[in-house]
């Protein structure tokens, strides 16, 4: 009887069915070349499992870190610090809308605050908020480059995304000093506009608070149904297909 | 958020770094997603249901956090991978030098896979993750899942020198 290397793996990893399992086990108990291809799977699951679990697992001599963080969490839900984007409720509006919400939470207006820290520096600004720089990287900067703008700031840009109404829509970081711009932005009527942006501050330890949060950028992208990030080929085929403006 | 949530959050701490290291393979990066991948599930825990089980669902997280994390990273910085500098692999004394070393080949062997084999490898045989569950968590179908899973092994056997 033919039997497969998948389905000897399917044995050794105890998904097979009871009736199938018996078949392939009589099979391997008639034939030690069938048992030397089982074996090669029951092997190196064993390998595996214990020694990456010996390895990595065993280790954790005090608690994680992260178990009094989760913990807080659990007897203090009422005041999360504002800087904490992952823990905002899914329904909450666009940053871009914040200002039409004047009586939120302390929470909401540190991060329009922090929101209007991060436009401050950026000179050259246009109504929509994109700078005359950052439209022309937009149009022609390769996702993964990087490109210098500026007053000593740096723009990457991250990826580009189709919306759900197929228009070009591309994410990008702008860097200066110890500050970090975080932007989505899609082309839609002939022209650029920005659709989500966001500033995280560099911290003393060196670490990034999002001010509000990168973790935000993906309700943007959730919000205009963005599709997995474009291949360098496809997006270089939707750049050549847009002319700047 | 409720305690029971939290705490079971808690014990999965240590598999999901395991799993971290083996998406980044760099401890640094693997304490963020960790860390992401915990912040997201508390924000996003009304979306779980508690009928199933947690790991598929953590795991799913953070594979998706690595795709958001390398998207990021795909211009920044130097890549060091851990398998380069043994001091960073993580100290384990006690079953003494025999397990570190097999350690050492079996992930030296694992390095050697593609990404894709490895994460259904680390998935079905570390985490103990079923079939069903690891197409879940990587979005592909479980007739992928298994093709992968067994070239892996075979590939794995044949560096460890399992016949």
């Amino acid at each position: 009887m033919q039997i497969s290397d998948e389905t000897l793996m399917a044995l050794a990893d105890n998904e097979l069915d009871a009736q199938t399992a018996r078949r392939v086990s009589q099979a391997v108990r008639d034939d030690p070349a069938l048992a030397a291809r089982l074996a090669r799977f029951t092997r190196t699951r064993e390998l595996l499992a214990q020694s990456i679990r010996a390895g990595q697992g065993g280790t954790q001599g005090a608690e994680d870190p992260l178990a009094a963080m989760i913990r807080a969490g659990i007897t203090k839900p009422a005041v999360k610090p504002a800087v904490k984007p992952a823990e905002k409720p899914a329904e909450k509006p666009a940053p871009a809308n914040l200002n039409r919400r004047p009586i939120l939470a302390a929470a909401a207006s540190m991060a329009i605050a922090a929101i209007g820290l991060g436009w401050w520096g950026w000179s050259n600004r246009l109504p929509d908020g994109l700078s005359v720089p950052e439209l022309a990287a937009l149009d022609s900067l390769p996702s993964g480059e990087s490109r210098m703008l500026d007053a000593g700031a740096e723009l990457t840009m991250i990826a580009s995304f189709r919306s759900a109404a197929g228009a070009l829509c591309r994410e990008f970081e702008t860097a200066q000093a110890a500050r970090t711009r975080i932007v989505l932005a899609c082309h839609e009527s002939g022209g650029w506009h920005e659709r989500f942006a966001a500033t995280a501050q560099q911290d003393a330890t060196g670490g990034y608070q999002p001010a509000s949060g990168e973790g935000s950028i993906d309700d943007a992208l959730a919000q205009i149904g963005a599709s997995a990030p474009l291949t360098p080929e496809e997006e270089a085929a939707a750049l050549g297909g847009n002319p700047p403006g | 958020m409720d305690a029971a949530f939290g705490e079971a959050l808690i014990a999965l701490l240590p598999n999901l770094r395991r799993f971290g290291l083996s998406l980044a393979r760099r401890p640094d990066l693997a304490d963020d997603l960790v860390q992401i991948t915990v912040e997201r599930a508390i924000a996003g825990q009304a979306g779980f249901d508690r009928q199933a089980r947690l790991e598929p669902w953590l795991f799913r997280i953070m594979r998706n956090a690595w795709i958001d994390m390398t998207r990021r990273q795909r211009s920044a910085g130097t890549h060091v991978d851990v398998f380069d500098i043994p001091e960073a692999l993580p100290v384990d004394p006690a079953p003494g030098i025999e397990a570190r070393l097999m350690l050492q080949s079996v992930e030296a062997a694992m390095a050697t896979l593609p990404e894709e084999q490895r994460e259904v490898l680390h998935l079905v045989c570390v985490e103990e993750m079923t079939y069903a569950e690891t197409a879940r968590i990587l979005d592909i179908p479980q007739g992928t899942v298994m093709s992968r899973l067994s070239r892996a092994r075979l590939a794995l056997a044949e560096k460890l020198g399992i016949k």
